[in-house]
C-alpha cells in the first residue's frame, strides 16, 4: 500500500556468490512490492553495486572475473527485458545506472524475481574461471509506486475509454442495423 | 518557515560507522517547517569518506539506506547507498519526490552489511536534496 501517490521505491537485492562459484551459477531473489489490487509499479532503472569481495571489498570491477555477471528481470510469469543483460558494464558506467526506454510494468500479484548468474569471465561463455572470493551483487531497481489510473468518460458506456464493451458492440450493431449502416 | 516559496533545501546528516560492529544508525533531520508547509525530497546524495576525508567508496560501499517520513519507510525498504555513492555524481534523482508534511519526524537509518578490514572510523553522509513549499488548496 502506498503511502502517498505516486511513492517512490527503490527496491535493492543482494545475491551472495560463494568463493570458488562456477560459472552459470545463479541466485534468485525475490522483491515484494506490498501493492494492494488498485495499485503498479513502474521501474525506470536500475543500479548495479558489485562487492567484489565481502571480507575485504577492494577492486570492484577491476577484473574481467570480478564483474561478469548478467542479469535477468522476472515479472509475474515473463521475462522483462526478455533476456539476459550485462551487469559487468553498469558498474564501469559512470553513472553506475542505466535506465530504461520504457519503464517495466508491475501489477498486482505479479512478483518480482531478478536472476543474477556468474559468467566466469570468458567472452565465449564457456568453462571459464570460479569466482576467487566471495561476492555480493547488489541490484537496485529504481521505481514508483502508484494508483493505478483508469481513463473514464462521464456517461459513456464505452469504460474505461477507448475499450468498447459486449453490451455497447451489441447496440453498435444494433444501430447499424435499424440506420441500414454496414 | 520557508524565506521563500518554493525554497531549495538540502539536508545533510553525517553517520560515524564503527568498521568493527555490523549495525544500524538513525539521525532525524529537522525541517522546521511550518503547519501550511510541505517539504519533498527528489534526491538523495551519499558519501563514503574514510578517517581522512577521502572518498572510500571504491573499497568500502556495503551500506543500505532507509529513510522514514512520518511513521512510514518511503521507499518501503531498505536500499543500497553504495551504488549511490559509486556514482560519479554521488546522487540519485527519485522517481517522485517523498512528500514530508507537518509535524512528520525526517529520519535516515544507515544499515552497515559488512565490516571493513580496513581501519576507520568511517563517515557516511547523506544528503536530502529537495524544497519546501507552501501547499497551494
Amino acid at each position: 500500500m502506498a503511502n502517498q501517490n505516486p511513492q517512490p521505491e527503490i527496491y535493492t537485492t543482494r545475491h551472495e556468490f560463494a568463493n570458488g562459484a562456477t560459472p552459470g551459477t545463479s541466485i534468485t531473489e525475490t522483491v515484494f512490492t506490498n501493492q494492494s489490487s488498485s495499485e503498479e509499479v513502474r521501474i525506470y532503472s536500475i543500479s548495479v553495486n558489485i562487492i567484489n569481495n565481502t571480507a575485504n571489498e577492494a577492486g570492484t570491477g577491476s577484473s574481467i572475473t570480478g564483474n561478469d555477471y548478467t542479469a535477468q528481470i522476472k515479472i509475474g510469469n515473463n521475462f522483462v527485458p526478455s533476456y539476459a543483460f550485462d551487469l559487468g558494464v553498469i558498474t564501469t558506467m559512470n553513472q553506475v545506472m542505466i535506465t530504461f526506454p520504457t519503464p517495466i510494468l508491475v501489477l498486482f500479484q505479479q512478483p518480482i524475481s531478478v536472476i543474477v548468474t556468474y559468467k566466469g569471465g570468458n567472452s565465449s561463455r564457456q568453462a571459464g574461471a570460479n569466482t576467487g572470493v566471495a561476492t555480493a551483487v547488489k541490484v537496485s531497481l529504481h521505481a514508483e509506486l502508484a494508483l493505478t489510473q483508469v481513463a473514464c468518460q462521464e456517461g459513456s458506456m464505452d469504460w474505461p475509454s477507448g475499450q468498447k464493451n459486449a453490451r455497447q458492440d451489441m447496440i453498435d450493431a444494433i444501430s447499424n442495423k435499424i440506420m441500414g449502416g454496414a | 518557515m520557508v524565506n521563500q516559496n518554493p525554497q531549495p533545501e538540502v539536508f545533510e546528516t553525517n553517520f560515524t560507522i564503527d568498521v568493527s560492529a555490523v549495525g544500524s544508525n538513525t539521525n532525524t533531520i529537522y525541517t522546521h517547517q511550518g503547519h501550511n508547509e510541505q517539504f519533498m525530497v527528489y534526491a538523495i546524495g551519499v558519501d563514503i569518506l574514510n578517517a581522512n576525508g577521502i572518498d572510500s567508496s571504491g573499497t568500502y560501499s556495503d551500506f543500505d539506506l532507509t529513510i522514514n517520513a512520518g511513521s512510514n519507510s518511503v521507499p518501503s525498504n531498505p536500499f543500497d547507498a553504495g551504488a549511490i555513492a559509486k556514482n560519479t555524481d554521488g546522487i540519485v534523482a527519485l522517481t517522485c519526490p517523498i512528500v514530508v508534511q507537518f509535524k512528520q519526524p525526517l529520519q535516515v537509518r544507515i544499515d552497515t552489511i559488512t565490516n571493513s578490514a580496513v581501519a576507520g572510523p568511517y563517515t557516511v553522509t547523506v544528503r536530502l536534496i529537495g524544497e519546501t513549499s507552501i501547499i497551494n488548496t
